[in-house]
């Protein structure tokens, strides 16, 4: 039922694992911290939901690097490098 | 973001931003389910990657120098591609290269394999064309920055058409790269203090439960039924839009 990346086998199946429950995480905090702040007159609950669903994406890239690093499976780990550097650069210079 | 652009007043620059948010949210919950069904081919995702996150960020720094009635045109006519992009897509895998087989998957290092429920057997298929994938990733990324969409509407036919991957694995790899895309041009909006927590908190819960709801139900509903309608509400949207961008409001 996985996706069997080619050269990767149970490698990539561990890096789909890994994405899918760092998201899958970020996805209930976030959903419960936004549910919270629609429930309850806290705003910050929404503030802080918001921010963890937008970290859990860039949580998943960062693991994903990792893991490719680990595999020696450099040019996708070289892949989730550049985006890396491209989303960090982005941060920085609209800050 | 049309809904809240011309139903609810919402300005456009923060229509688009709590729209990205909503992207990320879509993304990741629906995302979650595709990984699990392995449909997501991380490889090919990440890869294109590269270049649509520079596109989104050089889209989310352009869209602030913009001005409403000229996003508003923009956006009308990329809804207006959509909606014909959505209703000429045809079923199936959609590629001379996909093929249903219970081997192992096809040589190349992008390639992937995946069990096709709906055909009871897996599907097996290699990547061509790489580098007109990675130019057409920039274009996508770019509209995602500039008008708070998730790229996935030039994504998705992209990768069925162009580079043969079959239409589950190309959705389900494009919605794992909007929610990357999405991130990028989001925090710059964020950073502009441009993401209203009152109103993007309850678009982004609402979008993390329909897209969990939708990934559900997308196994079970006609592909081509589903197309259509949201092809004539896109063309609605567009033709709104298209009014908006000349100054006529419809609230």
């Amino acid at each position: 039922m996985r996706q069997e990346a080619p050269g990767g086998g149970a490698e990539g199946r561990s890096v789909a694992t890994v994405v899918a429950w760092i998201l899958r995480a970020g996805v209930g905090l976030a959903g419960a911290l936004l549910f919270s702040g629609l429930a309850l007159p806290v705003q910050v609950a929404q503030e802080v939901g918001i921010i963890v669903l937008l970290a859990a994406p860039a949580l998943a890239l960062g693991a994903a690097f990792v893991l490719y690093v680990t595999q020696k499976d450099w040019p996708v780990a070289g892949a989730c490098l550049v985006v890396m550097l491209v989303l960090g650069a982005t941060v920085f210079a609209a800050a | 973001m049309p809904f809240l652009s011309l139903l609810m007043g919402v300005p456009i620059h923060e229509a688009v931003a709590v729209s990205l948010v909503a992207v990320v949210a879509t993304s990741s919950s629906s995302t979650v389910g595709f990984l699990s069904r392995g449909l997501v081919n991380l490889r090919l995702g990440l890869t294109l990657e590269t270049t649509m996150t520079f596109g989104a960020a050089l889209g989310g720094f352009a869209s602030v120098a913009f001005d409403q009635e000229a996003l508003s045109a923009l956006f009308a006519v990329l809804l207006g591609f959509m909606a014909l992009s959505l209703f000429r897509r045809t079923e199936g895998p959609g590629s001379a290269d996909a093929s249903a087989s219970g081997g192992g998957a096809p040589a190349g290092r992008l390639s992937g394999r995946f069990f096709d429920q709906h055909l009871g057997s897996h599907v097996s298929y290699s990547v061509a064309r790489v580098p007109a994938g990675l130019v057409i990733s920039l274009v996508a990324g770019g509209m995602s920055g500039l008008l708070g969409i998730g790229g996935g509407v030039v994504n998705v036919p992209a990768m069925t058409m162009l580079m043969g991957v079959p239409m589950k694995a190309a959705a389900a790899t494009s919605s794992f790269m909007i929610g990357l895309t999405a991130v990028a041009g989001a925090t710059v909006y964020y950073l502009h203090d441009l993401v209203d927590p009152a109103v993007a908190a309850p678009v982004a819960l609402g979008a993390l439960l329909g897209a969990a709801g939708g990934a559900r139900l997308s196994s079970r509903l006609s592909g081509t039924v589903l197309r259509r309608v949201l092809s004539a509400v896109l063309i609605l949207l567009a033709m709104q839009m298209a009014l908006a961008a000349f100054g006529v409001r419809l609230r």
